[in-house]
């Protein structure tokens, strides 16, 4: 079986608001599991890193925390998108689509003429 | 974006106070992540203990985890830098023989260069108090075609001062010559310089009191006085023109008072009388 591939850089970002998009608020063992279901289990995500990447969200205004009591009636932080948020969505999504678009033309097979 | 960043910024700086509860906020957070992803194990049939290590595992590691939050919480090359100079203030404080020497040291050389820079401010850099100093020039001869020498034979200067015609005036000084003042008081060692008569006219020097020299007297026995020499030996005297001062035996009569910023014309000697260059012969 091949290597699970990591998660590029950059990319866990986008991965995070979209998942709080779709999901609402998640807590950051939740929304491990979730990036990791949703990848069809084909990323290898160090749950650990995933902080470090929920704190510079916040830092930076795209979402917030709030402690909660989890399904399991454990206490736990659980994050949610602010506006600035939702709007950082959809443009980096934007973005991701122009990024992938141009690479999928380069790595197209070559027409043959 | 930037605006964003900014913000992070600044998150940032104020998250370098209070990291205490920030850490055991994120233990916390930390904790109840490991505790919902045993209880997932336990779920899946693993016994709790194999639950729990298959938990860190996914964690990569509680404390790598803990500092990686901790790093993008303040800002660790900033905190790092603070850390730095309060130890460095510790070191200083338990040597404080080598610290006082070392204060003390740096403290003389600071201290040596303002004396020093001071008095090449005074001396140097500020332009002499000349009327204009921009028609202002100083001759030189040359040797090779390198400015050499501004040491000119009398005669040079008489047919310069009667032939140039690109100057209003020409005018020469001979520095330095050493004089005892005496006469109320202890004598006194001062340096002056010889000049030609029409020394304060061509370089339009402001006068404190009196005048300068007539022009065409180069053997007249008078002296203008410099402002520090005047304030010094003669009590700053308002009506000095016209009296009597003995310089190395004889007599020249004070004729004016020339500014207290003027020393010489480079500035750099500190001249305190003049004379006519005749005298000087």
């Amino acid at each position: 079986m091949n290597e699970k591939p990591d998660v590029w850089q950059g990319t866990l970002a986008l991965m995070v608001l979209r998942t709080l998009e779709t999901l609402g608020p998640l807590h950051g063992y939740g929304l491990a599991r979730r990036i990791e279901q949703t990848s069809g289990n084909l990323l290898q995500l160090n749950y650990g890193t995933l902080y470090p990447a929920l704190l510079k969200l916040e830092q930076e205004g795209f979402i917030r925390s709030r402690w909660g009591v989890s399904e399991n009636n454990r206490r736990a932080k659980f994050y949610e998108l602010t506006k600035a948020g939702g709007r950082q969505v959809k443009n980096a999504a934007k973005e991701w689509e122009q990024t992938t678009a141009i690479l999928a033309r380069f790595l197209a097979p070559a027409e043959e003429a | 974006m930037t605006m964003r960043k900014l913000r992070a910024v600044w998150i940032r700086l104020l998250g370098m106070i209070g990291a205490q509860r920030d850490d055991e906020e994120f233990a916390a957070e930390l904790a109840s992540h490991v505790a919902m992803d045993t209880d997932d194990g336990v779920r899946a049939g693993l016994s709790p203990a194999e639950a729990r290590r298959q938990a860190l595992i996914h964690l990569g590691g509680a404390e790598q985890t803990q500092q990686a939050h901790r790093e993008r919480r303040g800002l660790p090359w900033l905190e790092t830098l603070v850390r730095d100079f309060t130890y460095g203030l510790r070191t200083l404080g338990r040597h404080l023989g080598v610290t006082a020497i070392a204060i003390l040291s740096i403290g003389l050389g600071i201290g040596a260069n303002a004396t020093i820079f001071s008095m090449v401010s005074r001396f140097v850099l500020r332009p002499a108090p000349m009327g204009d100093p921009t028609t202002l020039l100083g001759l030189h001869t040359t040797h090779g075609s390198d400015p050499c020498c501004n040491n000119f034979s009398f005669p040079a200067y008489t047919d310069l001062r009667d032939q140039a015609k690109s100057f209003s005036g020409v005018a020469a000084y001979y520095e330095l010559i050493p004089a005892s003042i005496g006469g109320g008081g202890q004598p006194e060692r001062v340096w002056g310089q010889g000049v030609t008569s029409n020394f304060f006219d061509v370089t339009e020097l402001p006068m404190v009191v009196g005048r300068g020299f007539i022009t065409g007297q180069e053997n007249a026995p008078e002296v203008v006085l410099g402002a520090g020499l005047w304030q010094r030996r003669f009590n700053a005297d308002k009506a000095i023109v016209g009296k009597p001062v003995i310089l190395s035996g004889r007599t020249f009569t004070v004729v004016g008072v020339v500014t207290p910023a003027f020393h010489s014309v480079d500035q750099i000697l500190d001249t305190e009388f003049w004379v006519p260059l005749g005298n000087t012969r």
